[in-house]
């Protein structure tokens, strides 16, 4: 088992709606099983307001009904444990891509609203209630976070588990 | 061992949404996935209705789950659910 930060930085929130394509880089991040059998466990996400001015957003993390695919980059994402080797395969992730992410419509996990000048959101799950995101193809296979309405700029984190 | 049988959820996690910079107020509050469907729940301290607990996975659940659960749905965890995906992506099932 493998923990990883996926972080993101400055990112100016495009609004999208569900089941709408993403905006490449207007989003925070996707995060991906790289494999059929993968499970990664999200246990902490983190939301940093950058704005100058006062800008409500309406993050929400959640699932994807369209997975990204193809041309896939953006973010960053590092091994927590210094002394830890990469498994084989790892997780997907990013916010740019050819296909693009959507949201799903019902499947809406964590609601992070903030007002992006100054404000900040952190979740940490209770140990064991982690969210769960497995394979790599929808419903399960990939949860991203991005805001539903306002274009907040942020920085932030999501702490997980390749399992 | 020690079993507790009460009904209230323990080692919560945890939200912060600090927005004093701006004017605002900062929140913090316990919160429990369901495991029925893993939504998190933020805990309103201000509720006085119960929070549903299943007594198929001895666990608390969100209120959608609980409508379902009451409308006759069987107690399907969400750990159930993944093993099942894997299982079936390891026999390369579609």
């Amino acid at each position: 088992m493998a923990r990883y930060s996926l972080s993101y930085q400055s990112k100016t929130m495009t609004a999208v709606a569900d089941t709408t394509n993403y905006t490449d880089n207007g989003y925070a991040f996707f995060l991906q099983g790289g494999s059929a059998t993968m499970q990664l466990k999200v246990n902490e996400l983190y939301i940093g307001g950058e704005d100058t001015a006062s800008t409500p957003t309406t993050m929400v993390f959640a699932r994807d009904s369209t997975v990204a695919a193809t041309g896939i980059s953006g973010d960053f994402n590092a091994l927590m444990d210094g002394t830890s080797t990469a498994p084989g395969t790892v997780a997907v992730y990013g916010c740019v891509s050819t296909t693009k992410p959507q949201r799903s419509s019902t499947l809406h996990l964590l609601q992070l609203s903030l007002n992006t000048y100054g404000g900040i959101s952190r979740w940490q799950a209770r140990y064991s209630e982690e969210i769960t995101i497995i394979t790599a193809t929808q419903p399960l296979g990939e949860a991203s976070l991005s805001s539903v309405t306002g274009t907040g700029k942020v920085s932030g984190h999501c702490i997980y588990e390749l399992v | 061992m020690l079993i507790i049988t009460d009904n209230f959820p323990r080692g919560l996690g945890y939200l912060q949404n600090d927005n004093r910079a701006s004017g605002g107020v900062n929140l913090e509050a316990d919160t429990y996935t369901c495991s029925h469907c893993q939504r998190v729940v933020i805990k309103n301290p201000d509720r006085t209705r119960e929070r549903y607990r299943c007594r198929g996975c001895n666990h608390h659940i969100c209120d959608a789950c609980e409508a379902k659960r009451f409308a006759g749905e069987p107690c399907v965890t969400f750990a159930q659910i993944v093993d099942t995906a894997l299982e079936r992506a390891a026999r390369g099932d579609k």
